[in-house]
């Protein structure tokens, strides 16, 4: 992202809460769907007033040391939003065939199949779906792989994108998770689209369990860093 | 017993987390298209300084901008109807400008403009516009206009103007161009178009860097009527300008103008087809896929249909889940494979992530013997719809690529039909009382002594369910602060004055029962609703209304009509009345073209007692904004209309959830009349039925179907 973005970003905001503010004019209410509304006047007040939601930045590695991973006694993933920094831990909300869904205790989820993004829920800008290669591929860390991704517009219609990628491998790497080491091996990815090129990144280990990744989802979401503490 | 009893793990770990906070939700908008767009004049078109230009905005660019020179202020509203069509409704005010008759001259005006050429390597972009072709006619010029890139920072622009376009420097003439008609505006002056003086105008815009643009323009407005009243001195043709443009939405301008005057711009552009933020819920329950026939079939037996309380048991289990996304359990009705959930969706502005969410939960919760689900979509007691999915499919497509497209293909939308036996009725909905208190905003513009008058206060309402469909509803008002009641205009009209006394509603009416009233609605075929409501209807009059409308799920067109017998209230709008009172209603035809244009007819007699018919044409978007413009006409006649000579005007509706990405149902309506008179006036009631229903509908359904897995 370049400068360029950051600065237009905020008048942008500031557009949209002057927006909103005309729009949700607040109120209280005990109608559902007009209490529904001033939930979503507080929140927006809450952003931009001074003193809110900005000023506590999330511990890193969520907060998590390794006697808590061991104690919490489930699967736990990390994720790191890149573009902001902010780390979130998740659990295991719902398997269906083989995709796992990951989520964090404010209803962000991750769906992941073979270790690969499949979607997002919660998420400013969605990854509703994906087509994705096979697992074996990604782990022989070589040849060509094709992927799609599918977006909704601001019109809600749904919009493919579709990547031709290369793999490679990168070493081997040792990683140090929350007070932990994993002996692995560096897998990148590069895929290009009509308009763009994104960069995935596998650390993949003896056994083929993709211990850590570095995946690409969505044009708002961009980069998520996603690292499993156990196992 | 083989049923299944549920629990509700779905919170399990209590890890320390901390949240995925706003950074995440709130993360950086994608790179944006910087590539400069066409900017807009002074007149609020795609234009120069003061000329137009032949190019277009982007399709469905809403635009405003306010300009000022030399005591001449112009605030406009822009549309982009299509790609080629672009519509403008102007309102300006000259300081001096007929000083025998006012301090200030107001003058509202409308233009049209057509690309009928785009700008190819060879050719340039050519466009034809009406300027002020249905005002008082003092803006009212006609143009053909060509602008071509030289390089992709500069372009060139040439045009011919007639009217007041052709004012300055012409050349030629076609025909006399018969004199402004300075009467009661309102009507095309067809007459005029490209008739009289023809002069040609021009200039060069170069785009320094992105952020900043030179303008330089040979103006053919000779400013006649402002050069005789005095209003400034026009000293050259010739006016310059620097642009900034920070962001893709907003624009700013500084002039130097006719060799006398300093001029300012300031642009704003909204993009409905582009969210102000991408919509961001709560992520929904994931689907639950039921176990493997072989490897449970305990789970699989149908026997569980036999224990008395399931139903009960399964339609508060699934409340429970549904609780978090706004969406209430109406009934429930079960057999061994078939489960009809009849809900209300009191939070999405996707009818389609309702249903979505609705079924995830279902499958967390019903049996496996279930397979057929089918979600009916209620609203004001009414059964408006019916959306039936396979199981097997939510199961199999839930992270399928493009899942929705794939479930959408075997989900079949259909009438909800015949309420089902042995339903398990949610006993909590009915009585319920509801209440809140909200500031309300209510504006008066265009009144020539004051443009923009205002009044803020507070609105408590309150709603009393009493039974399916019967609603005992009303509001009441108080001024909090505000000048409305400085209005002192009296009404000139001649017709009964049904709207022309609004002034006297703002300065009487505090506090004001705003409504007070029941409403009944019901299903009174497969595709036929019913709607009656009677009491303190709106704030002018009171009475009995009833409404009837066909409306199939997958039909575009709806037919309906309306009957009411109203009276007018009391200025000070509590519960008395005047004599006035009426017969008023209408037959309606709805019509959804598909393409994103939307028409409605509205014939019948009016509030006045005057008889006619209103035409309203929508552009609308899959996100729910819409842009449109009505006109009534009546046998009233020009001149008992009075001002404007028939009822018109623009209406946009914003949702919620485009301006703040967070699901809602509410929509921001604003209706711009530039004149309410008496003529054309229709009744306001809450909750026509026809924009009920449709949302629920295939068509509403159908445009925001991509939220299903959202």
């Amino acid at each position: 992202m370049g400068p360029g973005v950051a600065v237009a970003a905020k008048p942008r905001r500031l557009a949209t809460v002057a927006i909103a503010l005309l729009l949700a004019m607040g109120g209280c209410s005990t109608d559902r769907a007009k209490s529904n509304d001033f939930a979503i006047y507080k929140d927006l007040m809450r952003q931009v007033l001074p003193g809110g939601q900005k000023a506590a930045a999330p511990p890193k590695d969520a907060g998590l040391t390794r006697e808590a991973v061991e104690a919490a006694g489930t699967d736990l993933l990390l994720v790191t939003a890149l573009n902001t920094g902010v780390d979130a831990a998740m659990v295991v909300f719902g398997q269906n065939g083989g995709t796992v869904t990951w989520s964090s205790a404010d209803k962000r989820t991750v769906s992941l199949r073979d270790g690969q993004i499949v979607a997002t829920r919660g998420l400013s800008g969605d990854l509703m779906s994906a087509e994705i290669p096979a697992a074996s591929t990604i782990r022989a860390g070589a040849g060509g792989t094709a992927r799609a991704y599918y977006v909704l517009d601001g019109e809600d219609n749904t919009q493919r994108e579709a990547f031709a990628c290369q793999l490679s491998r990168d070493g081997a790497e040792t990683l140090e998770i929350v007070g932990r080491s994993h002996a692995t091996q560096h897998v990148k990815e590069v895929c290009r689209s009509d308009g763009r090129v994104v960069t995935n990144h596998y650390w993949v280990e003896s056994s083929g369990f993709i211990r850590q990744s570095r995946q690409w989802v969505s044009p708002s979401v961009g980069y998520l860093l996603l690292r499993r503490l156990n196992q | 017993m083989a049923m299944r009893r549920v629990q509700a793990p779905f919170w399990r770990g209590t890890v320390s987390v901390a949240a995925l906070a706003a950074g995440l939700a709130v993360a950086p908008l994608g790179a944006q298209d910087q590539s400069p767009r066409a900017s807009l004049n002074f007149n609020g078109v795609t234009g120069l300084i003061d000329m137009p230009s032949g190019e277009s905005q982007a399709d469905a660019a809403l635009t405003t901008t306010v300009s000022h020179f030399a005591g001449i202020t112009r605030t406009s509203l822009s549309f982009q109807i299509t790609p080629k069509l672009s519509g403008t409704f102007r309102y300006a005010s000259t300081d001096g400008l007929f000083p025998t008759r006012w301090d200030t001259y107001f003058d509202r005006s409308f233009d049209l403009r057509y690309q009928f050429l785009d700008e190819t390597p060879m050719l340039p972009a050519m466009a034809v516009g009406l300027q002020d072709f249905i005002g008082t006619g003092i803006y009212s010029s006609e143009y053909l206009v060509a602008t071509k890139h030289l390089t992709p920072d500069l372009k060139v622009t040439g045009g011919l103007g007639w009217g007041r376009l052709g004012s300055y420097g012409s050349f030629a003439s076609v025909g006399t161009r018969p004199a402004i008609d300075f009467g009661r505006g309102g009507n095309a002056n067809t007459a005029q178009w490209f008739r009289g003086p023809v002069a040609a105008f021009g200039g060069v815009e170069w785009q320094v860097t992105p952020e900043v643009g030179l303008k330089a323009e040979y103006s053919s407005d000779d400013y006649t009527l402002e050069t005789r009243d005095g209003v400034f001195n026009r000293k050259s043709p010739f006016n310059f300008g620097v642009e900034y443009t920070p962001n893709p939405a907003f624009r700013l301008g500084a002039y130097y103008m006719y060799g006398s005057e300093v001029g300012f711009t300031a642009q704003i552009t909204l993009d409905p087809k582009t969210r102000a933020l991408p919509v961001s819920a709560g992520a929904p329950i994931p689907v639950k896929p039921r176990p493997s026939r072989s490897s449970d079939p305990d789970a699989w037996s149908p026997e569980w249909i036999t224990q008395a309380d399931a139903p009960d048991l399964l339609r508060k289990n699934m409340q429970k889940q549904l609780d978090a996304d706004g969406i209430e359990v109406v009934a429930l009705a079960v057999t061994s494979e078939r489960a009809q959930l009849r809900i209300r969706n009191h939070r999405f502005d996707s009818t389609a992530q309702a249903v979505g969410r609705t079924a995830r939960v279902m499958t967390q919760f019903l049996p496996a013997s279930v397979e057929v689900f089918e979600i009916v979509p209620m609203v004001n007691g009414m059964a408006v719809s019916k959306v039936t999915l396979r199981r097997s499919d939510i199961e199999a497509l839930e992270n399928a690529p493009n899942g929705a497209e794939a479930l959408r293909a075997r989900a079949v939308i259909s009438a909800a039909g015949p309420e089902p036996a042995r339903l398990s009725f949610n006993e909590e909905l009915y009585p319920r009382f509801s209440w809140g208190i909200a500031p309300y905003m209510r504006m008066s513009i265009f009144d020539p002594d004051a443009p923009v008058r205002a009044d803020i206060g507070l609105r408590a309402s309150a709603s009393y369910d009493l039974a399916p469909g019967l609603v005992l509803s009303g509001a009441v008002t108080k001024r909090v602060v505000g000048n409305l009641e400085g209005s002192g205009r009296v009404s000139n009209s001649t017709l009964p004055h049904v709207r022309s006394d609004t002034n006297i509603y703002d300065r009487q009416g505090d506090p004001a029962i705003e409504r007070l009233q029941l409403a009944w609605y019901t299903n009174l075929g497969e595709n036929t609703y019913g709607r009656v409501t009677a009491g303190y209807l709106e704030r002018m009059f009171g009475g009995v209304s009833g409404e009837v409308l066909w409306k199939p799920v997958d039909s575009p067109l709806a037919v309906g009509a309306e009957l009411n017998y109203v009276r007018q209230r009391d200025f000070g709008q509590g519960l008395g009345f005047q004599n006035y009172d009426v017969l008023t209603g209408h037959l309606s035809a709805y019509y959804n073209f598909g393409n994103g244009f939307h028409g409605q007819v509205d014939a019948g007699r009016y509030l006045a007692g005057d008889w006619g018919a209103t035409l309203t044409l929508d552009r609308e978007f899959d996100n729910g904004w819409k842009v449109g413009a009505f006109a009534t006409l009546t046998n009233v006649s020009a001149e008992e209309f009075g001002e404007g000579s028939f009822d018109k005007g623009i209406r946009i509706e914003i949702p919620v959830t485009w301006a703040t990405g967070k699901p809602s149902r509410t929509k921001q309506s604003t209706v711009l009349r530039p004149l309410t008179r008496d003529g054309g006036a229709r009744l306001e009631v809450d909750g026509r039925l026809y924009e009920t229903v449709r949302d629920y509908q295939e068509s509403g359904l159908d445009t925001q179907w991509g939220r299903v897995w959202q």
